[in-house]
């Protein structure tokens, strides 16, 4: 009889252990299990005798699986499809007024270990690669601190800001997106839209470059915060470039942003817009340039004014304090100049703009549920009246902001949805009386109207080269890409096509010397750079001194925009001559 | 890189290109190669009216296809397939005797990373091939003849140079026509493999880094060129490379690889020999953990046929390769000691790419074409200890008018002379027995405590320059203390260094016991696969350095590996 109790226990035992430990455990539940367990460990445990503790971490996965393809001239260049699981970990020692972060010194950059985890769900494994990754981080966590305070300790600090903000904490959780494409859909779509180019004989060179991604985040800290998000983008670039028989080379380019691939193939006016594209390009070709150069007012309308905003605005809205230097560094990198414009005015009295990472459908794709820091997703208004309220942030404490706007994208903050409104919105045919008004008072000739910008980091390219030609704010002016459709229009209400314009130096204070606004927006999602083909994620760092961010999708929403004063001329330099041999396909 | 300085790297850790099965629709086989071919004739004749004509014109379009496969601790990482192709355009202006690609004098040779990689499509398709080859040859033209002016105004104001030959040699046209090979293994089956070879690491906390990973790759090439070579070639290359690390109480980072690379899937271990030598390095890596650090030392040493392999692709195959004797910042060690004794009278050296296996091991330096369209030749560079040849692309140097079959180059650089297979012969040679004995006999004769003996290495790099100090460095993973009595004992810490010509002399014997070190050796024509093969030498006279080392300490916290795993604790 007893013997039989005995048996009947034991097999309740190993019951209850089966169901405590669940060898099956669902791939996600693995990876926040192992993320839970070795920060467990590591605030409990990890510490060297006589030195800092970690008093917070916080353990990122990105899970993600993509394809991309590529085309040039109808047929596909290399396609790629992968998956990646990455880790990256955030120690910090110290404490929250003073840690082993927002310091620069030689050899030390970041705070954090990485490591490229098993793409199997094999807890044990995942854990032996946190381990060491936190291993290393809090090596390096405790070299930082030191050398932080040892570049102090002869200086007097004139501001203290801390070096985390305090956050609430926040739980969250969604499902995965959509399925991936298979391969062979995005190649089709490519070289469909590629093969377009076989009927335009003065393009010289095109692609079209596709991509879609199925990302993943798991995230947990030390505080208690933790979600697992989905980060679904596809996208869909097409680039070609001619040249005028006087050598000018002239490109433009059209790109599609969208949450889910399905949302870009089920688009119906693709080829339309390509074939448009390029023979908007070839009527370039016999357009007339600007001789002289122009100085006087300029009409931003449509993807012009949203791409100019997101080239001299956007860079000046993260909130980024320089972090502090080892003495021998001498060059310390000049901060965001709107750093000290809090309060002072950088638009007209009639605009607002804010930032809302809430917003989703209506075109707007820049959004996201909650930000890489655990900070819920919020709408910040940022400018008022014309002035500027706040810059968006993270949990890196900025000099007159309070706490994190929940914007982290990457390895710092960045915007999400942007949206600019303005009080006075003028009718089309307001804006262009307003256009007129301001040509005569100078008593201009004409005006000029810009209808398309270049965005660099969609310029041509042949083959395997990179453009990141992103100037950022620092010395009061922004470099801006050359005008791809620009018009010059005159007071009896004609226009004549410009081949491309360039602007002289645009300084930062342009936007307060907006003078009208439209009453309707146009909505423009802009990527972080992608390459081409290649599905390569190119860093677009600016000049802001902030570690090179993921490269977060934003969407603009912007009117069109009439300035006061612009200097505007035919693009410098020499011109190249024009292709000795004519193209093979179009020869006579 | 720049200054003179090259550096070459000759590492078993190679990057892994992935790659997918694309089957090759045999009635398009050629049907690339009559592209290039009517483009390159189109442009020779349109380039041809212009005042400054282009007198050669090439073009390659290299496409790698393949799948790899990784694993670190028993648990995949990556499995990836790819496909790309890479055009290669080689347009000169001026002539043979001088022409656009001369390199300017002092201003350091070439850049270490190429020109501009483009990518060409991945389809069969004609049209789009040919517009591409039409968009490229323009610019490569236009860029072509603003070198040429640059390079006859450096020719002028610059002293004379020491080499009189000129820029490009004339040779015959060539023709061949491979059939594009297919991937012959199932990426499912490598990824369980890959798994299943480094599970056994898993076991251990105090291994910090272990992985398998496989690739197959198929490289097939086209090449046309104005002197009328039209060739396809498909050559396969399999490979698996093991790593994985320790760290001894002093922070000195411990590796060990095992390196596997075939021409077929055949040639690859089967999973007995691959457990068997994963055990063998996981016996080693704790017993390295362990072993004794050794002081600077100079005396003799036995290097095994696969250091010696290295040792010799070092010190000597760089320094014959062809441009360095041309080249005016070089330091063209071998240039003066043609026809002259470099080594004793019973080694022969050859560069072999005709070869494709050796001691029953295939040799992965193997071409049937160079990247000239040049047919690949065995060239004898040191023949009975004389030195006889050196190693030519078609950039000619004194005394050696034509290529001989060595132009080579990754895609998307610029060709140079290169190694192929690097062959070690020894006349009469003694058995391994014979050679410790000589090695004891040295210790003995120099009054030394003990000796060295190199077993495996990870691989090497030299500088062969004037502006820094010509000299080669051998980076072994196993090294033997060897004492008066025989007897042998594991040591760490130590690197093999030493300055040419010093060294070669030291060679003293060689055994029976042939090894190959396959490898990709980086140059300034980017990777290309090679093979040294070599049996063990003495040398009597060889110098170790102290190993640069990690200062951080190990782990502080114990691997979260739980005690039952594999039925063991391990702490």
């Amino acid at each position: 009889m007893k013997n039989t109790i005995f048996l009947s226990n034991t097999f309740v035992a190993a019951v209850a252990l089966a169901l405590l430990v669940p060898a099956t455990a669902a791939g996600e539940d693995v990876l926040m299990q192992a993320m839970r367990e070795e920060l467990a460990r590591t605030m409990d445990e990890l510490r060297m005798e006589g030195m800092d503790e970690p008093y917070f971490v916080a353990y990122t996965i990105r899970d993600n699986e993509q394809v991309s393809a590529g085309a040039s001239f109808g047929a596909l260049l290399p396609s790629s499809t992968s998956r990646t699981r990455w880790l990256g970990v955030e120690l910090r020692v110290g404490d929250a007024s003073f840690d082993n972060t927002n310091f620069r010194g030689m050899g030390f950059f970041g705070g954090g270990g990485s490591a490229s985890l098993p793409l199997t769900d094999d807890v044990v494994e995942i854990r032996r690669q946190i381990w060491l990754a936190t291993d290393d981080a809090y090596k390096n966590a405790l070299k930082q601190i030191a050398a932080k305070r040892a570049a102090l300790q002869n200086e007097t600090r004139v501001e203290d800001l801390g070096d985390l903000s305090p956050q609430e904490p926040y739980e969250y959780a969604e499902e995965p997106g959509a399925e991936l494409p298979r391969l062979d859909e995005v190649e089709g779509l490519v070289r469909d839209l590629s093969i377009r180019f076989r009927d335009m004989p003065h393009i010289m060179d095109s692609r079209v470059g596709a991509h879609a991604a199925r990302g993943r985040t798991y995230y947990v800290n030390s505080e208690g915060s933790s979600f697992i998000r989905s980060d679904p983008t596809a996208f869909l670039s097409v680039t070609a470039q001619t040249q005028a028989d006087d050598g000018a080379m002239l490109h433009d380019f059209r790109a599609v942003h969208a949450h889910g691939w399905d949302d870009i193939a089920n688009r119906g006016d693709l080829a339309a817009e390509v074939e448009a594209m390029g023979a908007a390009i070839s009527e370039r070709r016999s357009a007339s340039a600007l001789e002289d150069r122009y100085i006087g007012p300029v009409l931003f309308e449509g993807q012009a004014a949203a791409e100019l905003t997101a080239q001299v605005l956007l860079p000046r809205l993260s909130g980024v304090r320089t972090p502090e230097t080892e003495r021998r560094f001498s060059a310390r990198r000049s901060g965001n100049p709107f750093l000290d414009k809090l309060g002072a005015r950088v638009l007209p009295r009639f605009m607002y703009l804010a930032d809302d990472a809430t917003l989703t459908g209506n075109g707007f794709v820049g959004g996201y549920p909650v930000d890489d820091d655990g900070v819920p997703a919020q709408a910040t208004s940022l400018v008022e009246n014309g002035i500027l309220k706040t810059l968006l942030t993270t949990r890196n404490p900025v000099r007159g902001i309070d706490g994190s706007t929940g914007n982290r994208r990457g390895g710092g903050p960045q915007p999400s949805n942007l949206v600019m409104t303005n009080k006075r919105g003028m009718t089309r045919e307001e804006l262009y009386d307003e256009l007129k008004l301001l040509m005569e008072e100078r008593e201009a000739e004409y005006g000029i109207v810009v209808r398309r910008l270049g965005n660099p980091g969609l310029m041509p390219a042949s083959g395997f080269s990179f453009n990141i030609g992103f100037a950022g704010p620092g010395a009061g002016q922004s470099n801006v890409a050359d005008a791809l459709v620009a018009y010059r229009f005159y007071p009896d209400g004609r226009e004549e096509l410009l081949r491309t314009v360039e602007f002289a130096g645009i300084a930062d204070s342009v936007f307060k010397e907006i003078v009208a606004a439209s009453d309707s927006n146009t909505i423009y999602t802009r990527g972080g750079s992608w390459g081409f083909a290649s599905g390569l994620v190119m860093m677009v760092g600016g000049g802001l001194g902030l570690s090179p961010s993921s490269g977060g999708t934003v969407t603009l929403s912007v009117p069109d925009l009439l300035f006061e004063e612009m200097s505007v001329r035919n693009p410098t330099g020499n011109l190249p001559h024009p292709p000795v041999a004519e193209h093979p396909f179009f020869e006579e | 890189m720049r200054n003179g300085v090259s550096s070459k790297v000759f590492a078993a850790g190679i990057a892994l290109a992935g790659t997918s099965l694309f089957a090759v629709d045999a009635t398009a086989e050629g049907s690339v190669l009559k592209a290039m071919k009517a483009e390159l004739d189109r442009s020779m004749e349109v380039l041809g009216d212009e005042p400054v004509p282009p007198y050669f014109l090439s073009y390659e379009i290299t496409e790698t296809e393949g799948m790899s496969a990784g694993a670190q601790f028993g648990a995949l990482v990556f499995s990836n397939s790819s496909r790309r192709r890479v055009l290669d355009i080689d347009l000169r202006v001026g002539d043979y005797g001088l022409d656009n690609t001369r390199p300017l004098r002092g201003q350091g040779g070439f850049s270490f990373f190429g020109t501009d990689m483009v990518v060409a499509p991945v389809e069969d398709d004609a049209d789009a091939i040919r517009a591409l080859l039409w968009h490229e040859t323009d610019k490569r033209y236009k860029s072509a003849m603003e070198e040429l002016t640059t390079v006859k105004t450096d020719v002028q104001v610059t002293v004379e140079a020491e080499d009189k030959a000129g820029d490009f040699s004339r040779e015959e046209p060539s023709k061949g026509m491979e059939h594009a090979r297919p991937i012959e293994v199932d990426l499912a089956d490598w990824e369980e493999k890959v798994q299943q070879y480094t599970a056994p690491f898993a076991a251990y906390g105090d291994f910090y880094e272990a992985r398998a990973s496989f690739s197959a790759n198929v490289e097939t090439r086209w090449f046309v060129n104005s002197d009328g070579s039209e060739i396809q070639t498909s050559e396969t290359l399999y490979r698996l490379f093991i790593s994985a690390s320790t760290k001894a109480e002093d922070g000195m980072v411990l590796p060990l690889y095992k390196s596997y690379i075939a021409l077929t899937p055949d040639s690859l271990p089967d999973d007995e020999s691959v457990a068997r030598d994963v055990a063998n390095m996981v016996e080693t890596l704790l017993a390295l953990r362990d072993a004794p650090l050794v002081d600077p030392y100079t005396g003799p040493a036995i290097l095994s046929g696969e250091a010696s392999g290295v040792f010799f692709h070092e010190i000597l195959g760089h320094r014959v390769e062809g441009h360095r004797q041309k080249l005016e910042d070089e330091g063209q060690t071998f240039k003066k000691l043609l026809n002259e004794r470099v080594l004793p009278a019973n080694f022969s050296v050859h560069f072999d790419p005709t070869m494709t296996r050796h001691g029953g091991t295939d040799l992965v330096g193997t071409y049937r074409f160079d990247n000239q369209g040049i047919p690949a030749r065995r060239v004898t560079v040191i023949d009975k200890g004389i030195l006889k040849a050196f190693l030519l692309s078609r950039r000619p140097i004194d005394g050696f008018p034509q290529s001989n079959g060595h132009g080579r180059k990754q895609a998307g650089f610029m060709t140079v002379a290169r190694q192929s297979n690097l062959i070690v012969e020894v006349t009469d040679p003694l058995t391994a027995d014979e050679l410790k004995g000589e090695l004891l006999a040295a210790i003995e004769a120099e009054g030394k405590a003990f000796g060295l003996r190199f077993e495996a290495i990870q691989g090497g790099f030299t500088t062969t320059g004037r502006f820094m100090p010509n000299s080669f460095n051998v980076t072994p993973l196993v090294v033997y203390r060897v004492y008066p009595d025989g007897r042998e004992e594991l040591v760490r810490g130590v690197d093999l260094i030493g300055t040419p010509l010093t060294t070669f002399s030291k060679v003293a014997a060689g055994d029976d016991q042939i090894a190959v070190f396959n490898g990709t050796c980086g140059a300034e024509s980017g990777g290309v696969p090679v093979s040294a093969a070599s049996p063990s030498i003495l040398v009597s006279q060889i110098e170790v350095q102290k190993k640069g080392k990690s200062q951080d300490r190990p782990p502080l916290l114990p691997a979260p590996i739980g005690d039952d795993r594999l039925g063991f604790a391990v702490y």
